[in-house]
């Protein structure tokens, strides 16, 4: 696996250094720097309007940065022309050519690249077969659907195997069954090529599932560069944190420090909290905040032992599949808590209105300052 | 253009209604047709029938066998023809650049820019052609310019030079605009998508834009060219005996000579150009890619 190998190696691939974009007073990306290694797979992830396809648009060079500098290899690729950069895009409207067949419209980078004209049908042909187009060749783009446009789009970018592959929600026309196949073949042939990519989703569940890393971005920042892992138990900043998965939060005040733990107090008595910033004093207002898959929920009023617990009246269970979930009004509002629903007929044991306890550990709890 | 009017006034698609409701939209057209059947078609068919000298008895080609016989009146066709071209030619070239700015630009840019285009339709042909005199003439400004740089002036009046440079100008407008609109409607994106692709800037003309808007210059060309071949006052008040066009000769028919039969079988000679560049462009105009 030379992969593995590659993406070991501490050498950034892709850099971004210090972007900055503005359209007239309003800026766009705000001092973006990242460092992607080679054969990484980063999903881009944020709320519409964050700036994503400017980042790619830069990195691309559709877009003239205010300052900064995109370093590929090592290469600063300020003044280079877009056609001479050798990356792959995928845009968010497709952007397909309508006069020309998908054929051709797949086949138009080699054809720039001056390849002869049998490796041409030759390479487009193996790639309308990776995206599962294989006997769609000769129509135009117009007597497609959206999602088999998408694909072509997809397999137009790809098929010149590009330095770097920058995908614009590539797969947001997808019903749900196809987008799925094609989330695990795109990962794929992503590892099997090698090829760098940066992916924009709106769908954190494709980004978490299917990059090495994830860069969650708010109003043209990164907020958070790192592994789906760390970005879900670890969050850097209350808007990853909330961005990313659900979150139950309350407000609390900061009441003493006890080595790595710290003591809040709330409205519901004190709460034990594992990680919280160190620059918060003593007194400070924080925001406390619990995954609800990290709460337990059972009757009674003990705290079983858990380090938190916090008295409620359950209000309403949902099932939903896979998973249970319990809304639980307390006196610090509204909590969520989920169950994995592991055996087949399995029950909360718990009706509407039952007096229950929520419970969880230390090492689950997150605080940050109050804004 | 009207091809277009035409095909979004058929019914594509025969409905159960009846035959009267399906027409209904065509009634609106009824002043028009019949205005165009006193106008136009009349005035059309008598021309035929002057020039066929069909008043005598029976149907006599002899005018039409002037005109093919003589190697100066094949000459002046030829040339009407070649001026057409070559002005429609230099239109799309100057228009095309033109053309992408206003469709790329927005806002009180594109309002100049359009009003920069448009403002010489106001003003009259004649006036406009006067001003190329002024400046094209023997002790004209082009010379004087040229003069005072101590190079050699150019005659450019009276010839075709002049001529095709006066036609640009009147003509320019209908080409940019036509051109304008069609690359209006051509999204961005694809040439960005081209250029990722490693096209260069040319190959992104040549590949994507021009095809995209062959449309709006094919419709910009018709327009050109139709204008131009009929065009009068320009090389008439610009050009000499040396630049005869069909125009200007029947003109001289009718006014100097008083041929009336000679002058409507030319007219005939004029109108068949023009309707076989129409119906060239009809052939032309059919699209696949388009979604139906
Ligand atoms: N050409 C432009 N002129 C002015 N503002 C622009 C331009 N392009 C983008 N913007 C603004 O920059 C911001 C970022 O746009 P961008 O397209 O990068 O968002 P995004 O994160 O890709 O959003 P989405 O998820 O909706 O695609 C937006 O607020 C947008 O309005
Ligand atoms: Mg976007």
């Amino acid at each position: 696996m030379t992969q593995t190998a590659d993406l070991r190696t501490s050498q950034p691939y892709l850099s971004l250094r210090n972007l900055i974009k503005t359209y007239g007073s309003y800026t766009a990306l705000r001092d973006v720097s990242i460092d992607i290694k080679q054969g990484e797979f980063v999903a881009l992830l944020g709320p519409s309007g964050c700036g994503k396809t400017t980042m790619l648009r830069a990195i691309a060079g559709l877009v003239t940065p205010n300052s900064g500098d995109v370093l590929l290899a090592g290469r600063s690729l300020v003044g280079v022309p877009v056609e001479r950069r050798d990356l792959g895009m995928v845009f968010q409207s497709y952007a397909l050519f309508l006069h020309m067949t998908v054929a051709e419209n797949v086949g138009f980078g080699l054809q720039m690249r001056k390849a002869p004209k049998t490796a041409i049908a030759a390479e487009v042909d193996q790639a309308l077969c990776l995206v599962r187009m294989e006997g769609l060749k000769d129509r135009y783009p117009s007597q497609l659907s959206g999602g088999q446009q998408q694909r072509i789009a997809l397999a137009r970018a790809l098929v010149t195997k590009p330095k770097v592959l920058l995908l614009d929600e590539p797969l947001a026309a997808l019903d749900a069954k196809l987008r799925e196949a094609m989330q695990f073949e795109l990962r794929q042939l992503q590892q099997q090529l090698g090829i760098t990519t940066i992916f924009v989703t709106h769908d954190q569940h494709e980004a978490l599932a299917m990059a090495d890393r994830v860069a969650v971005m708010n109003s043209g920042r990164v907020e958070q560069f790192d592994t789906p892992r760390v970005m879900y138990d670890e969050p850097a900043t209350p808007f990853v944190a909330e961005f990313i998965g659900q979150m139950n939060r309350w407000p609390a005040t900061l009441v003493d420090r006890r080595g790595a733990d710290a003591l809040v107090r709330s409205d519901s008595g004190d709460i034990v909290v594992r990680s919280i910033d160190g620059k918060v004093a003593v007194g400070g207002e924080v925001a406390v905040m619990v995954r609800p898959e990290k709460m337990q929920i059972s009757a009674g009023s003990g705290a079983n032992g858990s380090a938190n617990a916090v008295p409620g009246r359950l209000k309403g269970v949902m099932f939903s599949g896979e998973k249970t979930f319990c809304y639980v009004e307390t006196p610090l509002g509204l909590m969520t808590t989920v169950m994995q629903n592991r055996t087949t007929g399995a029950d909360v044991g718990l009706a509407s209105g039952d007096e229950v306890v929520v419970t969880w550990r230390a090492e689950d709890t997150i605080a940050f300052p109050s804004a | 253009m009207t091809t277009q009017d035409i095909q979004a006034l058929s019914p594509a698609v025969p409905t159960s209604k009846g035959v009267l409701s399906r027409l209904s939209p065509l009634y609106g057209l009824l002043p028009l047709v019949a205005f165009l059947l006193f106008f136009f078609v009349g005035p059309l068919l008598l021309n035929l029938a002057e020039s066929l000298g069909m008043t005598q008895a029976g149907i006599d080609f002899a005018q039409y066998r002037r005109i093919f016989a003589d190697i100066y009146y094949l000459r002046v066709i030829a040339e009407t023809i070649i001026l057409g071209v070559a002005v429609t030619v230099i239109c799309a070239i100057i228009g095309y650049p033109l053309a992408y700015a206003i469709a790329r630009s927005s806002g009180l840019q594109k309002s100049l820019l359009i009003f920069a285009i448009v403002i010489p339709l106001l003003v009259n042909v004649v006036v406009r052609s006067f001003g190329w005199m002024v400046l094209l003439s023997g002790k004209g400004a082009l010379n004087w310019v040229l003069s005072s740089f101590g190079l050699p002036t150019l005659s450019l009046m009276y010839h075709w030079g002049g001529v095709t440079i006066a036609l640009v100008h009147v003509m320019l407008p209908f080409m940019v605009l036509s051109l304008a609109s069609t690359l209006e409607t051509l999204d961005p994106r694809l040439e960005e998508a081209a250029a990722v692709l490693g096209a260069s800037r040319f190959a992104t003309f040549r590949r994507i834009v021009l095809p995209l808007s062959l449309e709006g210059l094919m419709t910009g060309s018709i327009l050109v060219f139709t204008l131009c071949v009929g065009s009068f006052v320009t090389v008439m008040l610009l050009g000499s005996t040396s630049t005869m066009v069909l125009p200007l000769l029947i003109y001289q028919q009718l006014n100097i000579a008083s041929d009336w039969p000679f002058a409507a079988a030319m007219g005939m000679v004029l109108l068949t150009i023009v309707m076989s560049v129409l119906w060239l462009q009809a052939r032309l105009r059919r699209t696949k890619w388009r979604a139906s």
